[in-house]
C-alpha cells in the first residue's frame, strides 16, 4: 500500500497543463495590484492573527506565480513547498474576494493539480496517518 | 483671457494634499507586514514616478533648489508617468472599469455568473 513518490518531473505533463491555462492565468496574476484586501476576506488569515502566509494573494504568487515564473527550472522540491501553500493554507472554502475580480479559488486549484499531476500531494504515512504538517 | 484657473493656495494645498497620501501609501506599503511581505520594486516604483511631479512641481513653484534644473525634472517626472502608464500598476486606473466585470472571480457581464 506505500504510495511511492516520483523523483523527476514530467516536463511534458507539466507544460500542457500550465500552457492550456496560461493566457488566464498570467493575466489574472498581472491584474494582481498587491493591495491585500483579500487578506481580510480569508478566514484562515484571521485566525492565525495575520500571518501573511495565510492571504490569498501570497499563496496564489508563490504556488502557481511561481509555476509560471520557474517554469524551466522547477524542480520536485519548489513542488513539495508549492504542496505546503495549497493544501495546508488554503482550504478552498472560495471565501476570499478580489476587489479587481481576480479568482482565487481558481488558481489554487490549478496549483494543486498540477503537483498532483506530478505525483506531489498530501500523502499517508506508513501507519496511514496524515502527514504532521496538515 | 485664458481658461480659468484654480487660485495659487488652492493648487498648493491639493499638492500638499496628494502628497500626504503619497506618504501615507508609502507607510503603508512599509510599515504594515502583510503589504510589505507581498510588494514588489514595481509597487514602489509605481508610488515612486506618480509623486515625483508633484514633490518636484511643488519644489520648481517655491523655488526650493535650483529653479531650471528642478523644472526640469518636474517635466521629465511627468513625462514618465504619462508614458508608463499603459505598461505598469498605473494603467489599472484606466483599466480597472473594463475588466472589473470580464475577470473571472465576478463574470457579472459575461456569463451572469455573480459571486455576490
Amino acid at each position: 500500500m506505500a504510495q511511492t513518490p516520483k523523483n523527476t518531473i514530467d516536463r511534458q505533463k507539466l507544460n500542457d497543463l500550465l500552457d492550456y491555462y496560461a493566457a488566464k492565468m498570467k493575466r489574472q496574476l498581472r491584474h494582481c495590484m498587491h493591495c491585500t484586501l483579500c487578506a481580510e476576506s480569508c478566514f484562515l488569515f484571521k485566525m492565525h492573527r495575520g500571518d501573511p502566509r495565510y492571504m490569498p494573494s501570497y499563496k496564489v504568487i508563490n504556488s502557481l506565480g511561481r509555476l509560471y515564473r520557474r517554469r524551466k527550472r522547477l524542480e520536485l522540491k519548489d513542488l513539495e513547498e508549492i504542496k505546503e501553500i495549497v493544501w495546508r493554507n488554503c482550504v478552498l472554502c472560495t471565501r476570499c474576494w478580489c476587489p479587481v475580480g481576480v479568482n482565487i479559488p481558481e488558481m489554487i486549484a490549478l496549483a494543486r493539480a498540477v503537483c498532483r499531476s506530478q505525483g506531489v500531494y498530501p500523502r499517508l504515512n506508513e501507519n496511514f496517518q496524515q502527514e504532521s504538517w496538515l | 483671457m485664458g481658461l480659468p484657473a484654480f487660485a495659487e493656495g488652492v493648487t498648493d494645498a491639493l499638492t500638499i494634499l496628494v502628497m500626504f497620501c503619497g506618504l501615507l501609501f508609502l507607510g503603508r506599503r512599509v510599515l504594515l507586514r502583510r503589504v510589505r511581505t507581498i510588494s514588489t520594486f514595481g509597487d514602489y516604483l509605481a508610488l515612486s514616478i506618480t509623486l515625483a511631479p508633484f514633490v518636484s512641481g511643488f519644489m520648481a513653484y517655491h523655488h526650493l533648489g535650483d529653479y531650471q534644473k528642478v523644472l526640469t525634472v518636474h517635466i521629465l517626472c511627468g513625462e514618465i508617468m504619462l508614458a508608463a502608464l499603459p505598461f505598469s500598476k498605473l494603467g489599472h486606473m484606466l483599466y480597472f472599469f473594463l475588466y472589473r466585470f470580464f475577470l473571472g472571480g465576478e463574470y457579472g457581464l459575461t456569463r451572469r455568473l455573480r459571486v455576490w
